[in-house]
Protein backbone atom coordinates (compact mmCIF):
# COMPACT_ATOMS: atom_id res chain seq x y z
CA UNK A 1 0.00 0.00 0.00
CA UNK A 2 1.28 3.49 -0.84
CA UNK A 3 0.99 6.35 1.65
CA UNK A 4 -2.67 6.42 2.71
CA UNK A 5 -2.84 10.26 2.71
CA UNK A 6 -6.46 11.42 3.10
CA UNK A 7 -7.45 7.98 4.38
CA UNK A 8 -5.71 9.02 7.55
CA UNK A 9 -8.57 11.47 8.19
CA UNK A 10 -10.95 8.51 8.38
CA UNK A 11 -8.35 6.56 10.34
CA UNK A 12 -8.17 9.30 12.98
CA UNK A 13 -11.97 9.41 13.10
CA UNK A 14 -12.14 5.64 13.49
CA UNK A 15 -14.47 5.32 10.51
CA UNK A 16 -12.36 3.08 8.25
CA UNK A 17 -13.77 -0.32 7.45
CA UNK A 18 -11.80 -3.15 9.09
CA UNK A 19 -10.03 -4.40 5.97
CA UNK A 20 -8.86 -0.92 4.90
CA UNK A 21 -7.80 -0.20 8.44
CA UNK A 22 -5.73 -3.39 8.47
CA UNK A 23 -4.00 -2.28 5.26
CA UNK A 24 -3.25 1.13 6.73
CA UNK A 25 -1.94 -0.52 9.90
CA UNK A 26 0.35 -2.71 7.83
CA UNK A 27 1.68 0.34 6.02
CA UNK A 28 2.20 2.15 9.31
CA UNK A 29 4.49 -0.54 10.58
CA UNK A 30 6.95 0.23 7.83
CA UNK A 31 6.47 3.98 7.27
CA UNK A 32 7.77 6.39 9.87
CA UNK A 33 6.50 9.34 7.81
CA UNK A 34 2.92 8.16 8.03
CA UNK A 35 3.30 7.29 11.70
CA UNK A 36 4.42 10.84 12.33
CA UNK A 37 1.56 12.26 10.28
CA UNK A 38 -0.92 10.11 12.14
CA UNK A 39 0.35 11.23 15.52
CA UNK A 40 0.15 14.89 14.53
CA UNK A 41 -3.24 14.58 12.84
CA UNK A 42 -4.60 12.84 15.93
CA UNK A 43 -3.27 15.60 18.16
CA UNK A 44 -4.63 18.29 15.84
CA UNK A 45 -8.06 16.68 15.70
CA UNK A 46 -8.17 16.28 19.46
CA UNK A 47 -7.25 19.94 19.97
CA UNK A 48 -9.84 21.21 17.50
CA UNK A 49 -12.54 18.96 18.93
CA UNK A 50 -11.89 20.50 22.33
CA UNK A 51 -12.91 23.96 21.16
CA UNK A 52 -16.26 25.08 22.47
CA UNK A 53 -19.06 26.88 20.70
CA UNK A 54 -19.14 30.35 22.28
CA UNK A 55 -22.42 32.16 22.83
CA UNK A 56 -23.33 34.70 20.19
CA UNK A 57 -23.25 38.33 21.26
CA UNK A 58 -26.64 39.97 21.73
CA UNK A 59 -28.16 41.57 18.70
CA UNK A 60 -26.32 39.80 15.90
CA UNK A 61 -29.58 38.78 14.27
CA UNK A 62 -31.23 42.15 14.74
CA UNK A 63 -30.61 43.53 11.25
CA UNK A 64 -31.78 40.30 9.64
CA UNK A 65 -34.90 40.21 11.81
CA UNK A 66 -35.72 43.75 10.72
CA UNK A 67 -35.11 42.79 7.10
CA UNK A 68 -37.32 39.73 7.52
CA UNK A 69 -40.09 41.91 8.92
CA UNK A 70 -39.84 44.22 5.95
CA UNK A 71 -39.86 41.35 3.46
CA UNK A 72 -42.70 39.60 5.23
CA UNK A 73 -44.73 42.81 5.19
CA UNK A 74 -44.19 43.03 1.45
CA UNK A 75 -45.43 39.51 1.02
CA UNK A 76 -48.28 39.96 3.42
CA UNK A 77 -49.40 43.62 3.46
CA UNK A 78 -51.81 43.00 6.33
CA UNK A 79 -48.90 42.55 8.68
CA UNK A 80 -47.31 45.68 10.12
CA UNK A 81 -43.53 45.48 9.79
CA UNK A 82 -41.38 45.82 12.89
CA UNK A 83 -39.44 48.62 11.27
CA UNK A 84 -39.99 50.98 8.43
CA UNK A 85 -36.91 49.96 6.53
CA UNK A 86 -33.93 47.78 7.08
CA UNK A 87 -30.70 48.05 5.28
CA UNK A 88 -27.36 46.50 5.04
CA UNK A 89 -24.63 48.00 7.14
CA UNK A 90 -21.71 49.62 5.36
CA UNK A 91 -19.56 46.95 3.80
CA UNK A 92 -16.37 48.82 4.66
CA UNK A 93 -15.92 48.22 8.34
CA UNK A 94 -13.13 50.67 8.93
CA UNK A 95 -13.46 54.36 9.56
CA UNK A 96 -13.32 56.71 6.64
CA UNK A 97 -12.97 60.42 7.29
CA UNK A 98 -15.48 61.22 4.57
CA UNK A 99 -17.99 58.83 6.02
CA UNK A 100 -17.50 60.37 9.44
CA UNK A 101 -18.11 63.85 8.10
CA UNK A 102 -21.17 62.74 6.17
CA UNK A 103 -22.45 60.94 9.24
CA UNK A 104 -21.98 64.05 11.31
CA UNK A 105 -24.03 66.09 8.87
CA UNK A 106 -26.65 63.37 8.94
CA UNK A 107 -26.80 63.43 12.71
CA UNK A 108 -27.12 67.18 12.81
CA UNK A 109 -29.75 67.38 10.14
CA UNK A 110 -31.83 64.43 11.21
CA UNK A 111 -31.35 64.24 14.95
CA UNK A 112 -30.52 67.65 16.28
CA UNK A 113 -33.61 69.46 15.00
CA UNK A 114 -35.87 66.82 16.54
CA UNK A 115 -34.03 66.99 19.84
CA UNK A 116 -34.45 70.72 19.83
CA UNK A 117 -38.10 70.53 18.98
CA UNK A 118 -38.80 68.18 21.81
CA UNK A 119 -36.87 70.38 24.19
CA UNK A 120 -38.83 73.39 23.04
CA UNK A 121 -42.04 71.52 23.66
CA UNK A 122 -40.68 70.49 27.02
CA UNK A 123 -39.91 74.08 27.94
CA UNK A 124 -43.48 74.96 27.14
CA UNK A 125 -44.66 72.15 29.36
CA UNK A 126 -42.46 73.34 32.20
CA UNK A 127 -43.70 76.90 31.73
CA UNK A 128 -47.24 75.61 31.94
CA UNK A 129 -46.29 74.02 35.25
CA UNK A 130 -47.06 70.67 36.76
CA UNK A 131 -44.68 68.65 34.59
CA UNK A 132 -43.01 65.77 36.36
CA UNK A 133 -39.36 65.01 35.77
CA UNK A 134 -40.24 62.04 33.62
CA UNK A 135 -42.30 64.27 31.40
CA UNK A 136 -40.00 67.25 31.77
CA UNK A 137 -37.14 65.95 29.68
CA UNK A 138 -37.93 64.45 26.32
CA UNK A 139 -37.51 60.70 26.33
CA UNK A 140 -36.53 58.56 23.40
CA UNK A 141 -39.41 56.57 22.02
CA UNK A 142 -37.58 54.82 19.21
CA UNK A 143 -34.13 54.07 17.87
CA UNK A 144 -32.99 55.91 14.79
CA UNK A 145 -31.16 53.56 12.51
CA UNK A 146 -28.53 55.34 10.48
CA UNK A 147 -26.32 54.07 7.75
CA UNK A 148 -23.34 55.97 9.09
CA UNK A 149 -19.98 55.54 10.75
CA UNK A 150 -18.93 57.90 13.54
CA UNK A 151 -15.44 58.51 14.83
CA UNK A 152 -13.99 59.43 18.17
CA UNK A 153 -12.64 62.63 16.64
CA UNK A 154 -16.07 64.00 15.77
CA UNK A 155 -17.77 63.03 19.04
CA UNK A 156 -17.13 66.33 20.90
CA UNK A 157 -18.31 68.26 17.86
CA UNK A 158 -21.46 66.19 17.67
CA UNK A 159 -22.19 66.84 21.36
CA UNK A 160 -21.44 70.54 20.96
CA UNK A 161 -23.69 70.81 17.94
CA UNK A 162 -26.49 68.96 19.68
CA UNK A 163 -26.14 71.54 22.45
CA UNK A 164 -26.32 74.32 19.89
CA UNK A 165 -29.45 72.79 18.46
CA UNK A 166 -31.07 72.95 21.88
CA UNK A 167 -29.90 76.40 22.92
CA UNK A 168 -30.23 78.14 19.54
CA UNK A 169 -33.65 78.40 18.04
CA UNK A 170 -32.03 78.97 14.64
CA UNK A 171 -30.33 75.65 14.98
CA UNK A 172 -33.64 73.98 15.55
CA UNK A 173 -35.03 75.07 12.29
CA UNK A 174 -32.07 74.92 9.99
CA UNK A 175 -29.43 72.21 9.83
CA UNK A 176 -27.16 74.46 7.82
CA UNK A 177 -26.34 76.49 10.91
CA UNK A 178 -24.89 73.49 12.65
CA UNK A 179 -23.04 72.12 9.68
CA UNK A 180 -21.53 75.44 8.64
CA UNK A 181 -20.10 75.76 12.13
CA UNK A 182 -18.14 72.61 11.42
CA UNK A 183 -16.82 73.99 8.19
CA UNK A 184 -18.39 71.25 6.13
CA UNK A 185 -20.73 73.53 4.22
CA UNK A 186 -24.45 73.61 4.01
CA UNK A 187 -25.98 70.17 3.65
CA UNK A 188 -27.70 69.23 0.46
CA UNK A 189 -29.44 66.15 -0.71
CA UNK A 190 -26.20 65.01 -2.34
CA UNK A 191 -24.13 65.75 0.77
CA UNK A 192 -26.29 63.59 3.01
CA UNK A 193 -26.05 60.08 1.66
CA UNK A 194 -28.72 57.69 2.79
CA UNK A 195 -30.67 60.46 4.51
CA UNK A 196 -33.80 58.99 3.03
CA UNK A 197 -32.74 55.67 4.41
CA UNK A 198 -32.92 56.64 8.09
CA UNK A 199 -35.61 54.65 9.81
CA UNK A 200 -37.13 54.45 13.27
CA UNK A 201 -37.41 51.24 15.21
CA UNK A 202 -39.36 51.46 18.44
CA UNK A 203 -39.07 47.72 19.02
CA UNK A 204 -35.32 48.07 19.31
CA UNK A 205 -35.48 50.73 22.02
CA UNK A 206 -35.54 48.37 25.05
CA UNK A 207 -32.52 46.47 23.74
CA UNK A 208 -30.61 49.65 22.97
CA UNK A 209 -31.47 51.19 26.33
CA UNK A 210 -30.44 48.07 28.20
CA UNK A 211 -27.17 48.00 26.27
CA UNK A 212 -26.38 51.62 27.09
CA UNK A 213 -27.36 51.04 30.73
CA UNK A 214 -25.05 48.07 30.90
CA UNK A 215 -22.15 49.85 29.26
CA UNK A 216 -22.42 53.01 31.34
CA UNK A 217 -23.70 51.41 34.55
CA UNK A 218 -27.18 52.95 34.54
CA UNK A 219 -26.14 56.51 33.73
CA UNK A 220 -27.93 59.48 35.19
CA UNK A 221 -30.04 61.70 33.02
CA UNK A 222 -32.89 61.15 30.63
CA UNK A 223 -32.21 59.20 27.49
CA UNK A 224 -33.59 61.56 24.89
CA UNK A 225 -32.29 60.12 21.64
CA UNK A 226 -30.93 56.76 20.63
CA UNK A 227 -29.16 56.12 17.36
CA UNK A 228 -28.07 52.80 15.93
CA UNK A 229 -25.13 53.37 13.61
CA UNK A 230 -21.47 52.41 13.50
CA UNK A 231 -18.68 53.88 15.54
CA UNK A 232 -15.10 53.31 14.54
CA UNK A 233 -16.34 50.65 12.17
CA UNK A 234 -18.34 48.57 14.62
CA UNK A 235 -22.07 48.53 15.29
CA UNK A 236 -22.91 50.96 18.08
CA UNK A 237 -25.69 52.63 19.99
CA UNK A 238 -25.35 56.37 20.51
CA UNK A 239 -27.36 57.62 23.47
CA UNK A 240 -28.08 61.29 24.01
CA UNK A 241 -28.74 61.99 27.70
CA UNK A 242 -30.11 65.19 29.13
CA UNK A 243 -29.02 65.88 32.68
CA UNK A 244 -30.51 68.60 34.86
CA UNK A 245 -30.37 69.88 38.43
CA UNK A 246 -33.93 68.96 39.37
CA UNK A 247 -37.35 67.97 38.25
CA UNK A 248 -38.61 71.52 37.81
CA UNK A 249 -35.54 72.89 36.05
CA UNK A 250 -34.41 72.47 32.47
CA UNK A 251 -31.43 70.26 31.66
CA UNK A 252 -28.01 71.88 31.84
CA UNK A 253 -25.85 69.07 30.56
CA UNK A 254 -25.91 66.93 27.44
CA UNK A 255 -24.05 63.65 27.40
CA UNK A 256 -23.44 61.67 24.25
CA UNK A 257 -22.57 58.07 25.16
CA UNK A 258 -21.56 55.38 22.69
CA UNK A 259 -21.75 51.64 23.41
CA UNK A 260 -20.99 48.65 21.23
CA UNK A 261 -23.99 46.66 20.06
CA UNK A 262 -22.02 43.47 20.59
CA UNK A 263 -21.07 43.09 24.23
CA UNK A 264 -22.42 46.50 25.26
CA UNK A 265 -19.02 47.96 26.04
CA UNK A 266 -18.09 51.62 26.35
CA UNK A 267 -16.79 53.00 23.07
CA UNK A 268 -16.84 56.73 23.70
CA UNK A 269 -18.46 59.60 25.51
CA UNK A 270 -18.63 63.34 25.18
CA UNK A 271 -20.33 65.99 27.28
CA UNK A 272 -21.53 69.47 26.45
CA UNK A 273 -22.86 72.03 28.92
CA UNK A 274 -26.20 73.48 27.89
CA UNK B 1 -50.77 35.86 12.86
CA UNK B 2 -49.81 32.95 15.06
CA UNK B 3 -46.31 32.85 16.49
CA UNK B 4 -43.94 30.47 14.80
CA UNK B 5 -43.83 27.32 16.92
CA UNK B 6 -40.46 26.88 18.60
CA UNK B 7 -40.31 23.21 17.83
CA UNK B 8 -41.17 23.51 14.15
CA UNK B 9 -38.60 22.01 11.76
CA UNK B 10 -36.37 24.45 9.91
CA UNK B 11 -38.05 23.68 6.60
CA UNK B 12 -41.44 24.52 8.05
CA UNK B 13 -40.12 27.84 9.36
CA UNK B 14 -38.71 28.64 5.93
CA UNK B 15 -42.09 27.89 4.34
CA UNK B 16 -43.89 30.06 6.87
CA UNK B 17 -41.50 32.96 6.37
CA UNK B 18 -41.95 32.79 2.62
CA UNK B 19 -45.70 32.93 3.24
CA UNK B 20 -45.25 36.24 5.08
CA UNK B 21 -44.63 35.17 8.69
CA UNK B 22 -41.74 37.30 9.98
CA UNK B 23 -41.81 35.47 13.32
CA UNK B 24 -40.70 32.30 11.58
CA UNK B 25 -37.54 34.06 10.40
CA UNK B 26 -36.91 35.34 13.91
CA UNK B 27 -37.16 31.79 15.22
CA UNK B 28 -34.76 30.54 12.53
CA UNK B 29 -32.24 33.24 13.41
CA UNK B 30 -32.54 32.65 17.15
CA UNK B 31 -32.17 28.92 16.67
CA UNK B 32 -29.01 29.16 14.60
CA UNK B 33 -27.27 32.32 15.80
CA UNK B 34 -24.91 30.50 18.13
CA UNK B 35 -23.89 28.03 15.43
CA UNK B 36 -23.34 30.73 12.81
CA UNK B 37 -21.43 33.03 15.14
CA UNK B 38 -19.26 30.16 16.35
CA UNK B 39 -18.28 29.02 12.87
CA UNK B 40 -17.51 32.60 11.85
CA UNK B 41 -15.42 33.10 14.99
CA UNK B 42 -13.32 29.99 14.39
CA UNK B 43 -12.79 30.78 10.72
CA UNK B 44 -12.10 34.50 11.13
CA UNK B 45 -10.46 34.34 14.54
CA UNK B 46 -11.71 37.70 15.79
CA UNK B 47 -14.93 38.31 17.75
CA UNK B 48 -15.72 41.63 16.09
CA UNK B 49 -15.18 40.28 12.60
CA UNK B 50 -17.17 37.19 13.51
CA UNK B 51 -20.10 39.26 14.76
CA UNK B 52 -20.04 41.32 11.57
CA UNK B 53 -19.86 38.20 9.44
CA UNK B 54 -22.66 36.51 11.37
CA UNK B 55 -24.86 39.55 10.86
CA UNK B 56 -24.08 39.55 7.16
CA UNK B 57 -24.72 35.81 7.01
CA UNK B 58 -28.18 36.18 8.53
CA UNK B 59 -29.02 39.05 6.20
CA UNK B 60 -27.88 36.91 3.27
CA UNK B 61 -29.88 34.00 4.65
CA UNK B 62 -33.07 36.07 4.83
CA UNK B 63 -32.60 37.43 1.34
CA UNK B 64 -31.82 34.06 -0.17
CA UNK B 65 -34.38 31.95 1.62
CA UNK B 66 -36.62 31.84 -1.42
CA UNK B 67 -33.75 30.02 -3.13
CA UNK B 68 -33.65 27.28 -0.50
CA UNK B 69 -35.11 24.25 -2.21
CA UNK B 70 -34.87 21.81 0.63
CA UNK B 71 -32.57 19.52 -1.37
CA UNK B 72 -30.00 19.72 1.40
CA UNK B 73 -30.57 20.05 5.13
CA UNK B 74 -31.23 23.65 6.13
CA UNK B 75 -28.14 23.68 8.34
CA UNK B 76 -25.99 22.59 5.39
CA UNK B 77 -27.44 25.39 3.30
CA UNK B 78 -26.93 27.89 6.14
CA UNK B 79 -23.32 26.79 6.66
CA UNK B 80 -22.77 27.37 2.97
CA UNK B 81 -24.20 30.90 3.20
CA UNK B 82 -22.06 31.58 6.28
CA UNK B 83 -18.90 30.21 4.68
CA UNK B 84 -19.39 32.38 1.61
CA UNK B 85 -19.67 35.42 3.86
CA UNK B 86 -16.57 34.37 5.81
CA UNK B 87 -14.57 33.97 2.61
CA UNK B 88 -15.71 37.46 1.57
CA UNK B 89 -14.47 38.81 4.89
CA UNK B 90 -11.16 37.00 4.51
CA UNK B 91 -10.72 38.45 1.03
CA UNK B 92 -11.49 41.94 2.28
CA UNK B 93 -9.06 41.51 5.16
CA UNK B 94 -6.31 40.66 2.69
CA UNK B 95 -6.99 43.86 0.79
CA UNK B 96 -6.75 46.04 3.87
CA UNK B 97 -3.54 48.09 3.82
CA UNK B 98 -2.94 47.43 7.52
CA UNK B 99 -4.00 44.14 8.96
CA UNK B 100 -4.74 43.99 12.61
CA UNK B 101 -3.66 40.43 13.15
CA UNK B 102 -1.62 39.25 10.18
CA UNK B 103 1.28 41.60 10.65
CA UNK B 104 4.17 41.69 8.24
CA UNK B 105 6.30 39.78 10.66
CA UNK B 106 5.42 36.10 10.55
CA UNK B 107 4.22 34.50 13.73
CA UNK B 108 7.09 32.95 15.67
CA UNK B 109 7.53 29.27 15.00
CA UNK B 110 6.59 27.34 18.11
CA UNK B 111 9.16 24.98 19.46
CA UNK B 112 8.24 21.50 18.36
CA UNK B 113 7.27 19.16 21.09
CA UNK B 114 7.66 15.45 20.68
CA UNK B 115 4.68 14.75 22.86
CA UNK B 116 1.48 14.50 20.88
CA UNK B 117 -0.37 14.58 24.14
CA UNK B 118 0.88 18.05 24.97
CA UNK B 119 -1.90 19.91 26.65
CA UNK B 120 -3.09 23.12 25.07
CA UNK B 121 -5.75 25.35 26.46
CA UNK B 122 -8.73 26.44 24.36
CA UNK B 123 -7.21 29.91 24.03
CA UNK B 124 -3.98 28.45 22.67
CA UNK B 125 -5.88 26.25 20.24
CA UNK B 126 -7.98 29.16 19.00
CA UNK B 127 -4.82 31.22 18.47
CA UNK B 128 -3.07 28.33 16.75
CA UNK B 129 -6.07 27.81 14.50
CA UNK B 130 -5.50 31.26 13.04
CA UNK B 131 -2.10 30.12 11.79
CA UNK B 132 -3.61 27.27 9.80
CA UNK B 133 -4.06 28.15 6.09
CA UNK B 134 -7.64 29.25 5.56
CA UNK B 135 -8.83 26.40 3.33
CA UNK B 136 -7.53 23.85 5.82
CA UNK B 137 -8.85 25.89 8.73
CA UNK B 138 -12.36 25.98 7.28
CA UNK B 139 -12.24 22.21 6.77
CA UNK B 140 -11.22 21.38 10.33
CA UNK B 141 -13.62 23.92 11.82
CA UNK B 142 -16.49 22.23 10.03
CA UNK B 143 -15.24 18.69 10.66
CA UNK B 144 -13.80 18.82 14.16
CA UNK B 145 -15.35 21.87 15.84
CA UNK B 146 -18.84 21.57 14.31
CA UNK B 147 -18.71 17.82 13.78
CA UNK B 148 -20.11 17.83 10.25
CA UNK B 149 -19.75 14.61 8.23
CA UNK B 150 -17.36 14.82 5.28
CA UNK B 151 -20.12 14.46 2.69
CA UNK B 152 -21.98 17.38 4.25
CA UNK B 153 -18.81 19.50 4.30
CA UNK B 154 -18.39 18.63 0.63
CA UNK B 155 -21.84 20.12 -0.04
CA UNK B 156 -21.11 23.20 2.07
CA UNK B 157 -17.86 23.91 0.27
CA UNK B 158 -18.87 22.49 -3.12
CA UNK B 159 -15.85 20.22 -3.18
CA UNK B 160 -15.30 16.50 -3.78
CA UNK B 161 -15.33 14.46 -0.58
CA UNK B 162 -11.73 13.35 -1.21
CA UNK B 163 -10.60 16.96 -1.29
CA UNK B 164 -12.40 17.62 1.97
CA UNK B 165 -10.67 14.67 3.65
CA UNK B 166 -7.32 15.81 2.35
CA UNK B 167 -7.89 19.34 3.68
CA UNK B 168 -9.03 18.04 7.04
CA UNK B 169 -6.00 15.81 7.34
CA UNK B 170 -3.56 18.55 6.35
CA UNK B 171 -5.39 21.04 8.55
CA UNK B 172 -5.06 18.79 11.57
CA UNK B 173 -1.35 18.45 10.98
CA UNK B 174 -0.98 22.20 10.49
CA UNK B 175 -2.86 22.83 13.73
CA UNK B 176 -0.64 20.40 15.59
CA UNK B 177 2.42 22.18 14.23
CA UNK B 178 1.00 25.55 15.23
CA UNK B 179 0.54 24.17 18.73
CA UNK B 180 4.16 23.10 18.81
CA UNK B 181 3.33 19.43 18.55
CA UNK B 182 5.77 17.55 16.35
CA UNK B 183 5.96 13.99 15.14
CA UNK B 184 7.37 11.63 17.74
CA UNK B 185 11.11 11.22 17.37
CA UNK B 186 12.28 7.93 15.94
CA UNK B 187 15.16 6.72 13.83
CA UNK B 188 14.88 6.25 10.09
CA UNK B 189 12.44 3.66 8.76
CA UNK B 190 14.79 0.69 8.66
CA UNK B 191 16.06 1.06 12.20
CA UNK B 192 12.61 1.97 13.39
CA UNK B 193 11.35 -1.37 12.15
CA UNK B 194 14.09 -3.25 13.91
CA UNK B 195 13.44 -1.27 17.07
CA UNK B 196 9.79 -2.18 17.00
CA UNK B 197 10.55 -5.87 16.72
CA UNK B 198 12.59 -5.86 19.88
CA UNK B 199 10.85 -7.19 22.94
Amino acid sequence: MSHPGPLLADYVDGTLDPSTRAEVDAHMRTCATCRGELAMATAGARAAQGLDEPAAPAGIGEAAIAEAARMAAERNPEVTPMTGRARRRPTTPRVLAAAGAAALILLLVVVAPKLGQDTTQNAAQIAAGGASRAAAYPQASYVEIQHADYTFAVLPDVAAQLRSAITSSDGLENGSVASSALGVGAPSAAAVPNAEDVSKDSALLPTATACLNKAFDNPTGTLSRVIRARYGGQPAYLGVYLIGPGSELPPNLLQLSVASVHGCEVLGQSTARL
Amino acid sequence: MADAPRGAPDGELVRRFLAGDAGAATELITRHERRVYAVCLRVLGNPDDAADAAQDAFLAMIRKLDGFRGEAAFTTWLYRVAMNVCYDHLRRAKRRPVLRRDDDAPAPEPALDDHADAVAGAHDVAAALEQVPEDFRVAIVLADVHDLPYDEIAKVLDLPVGTVKSRVHRGRIALAKALGIGAPSEPADRSATSKETRP
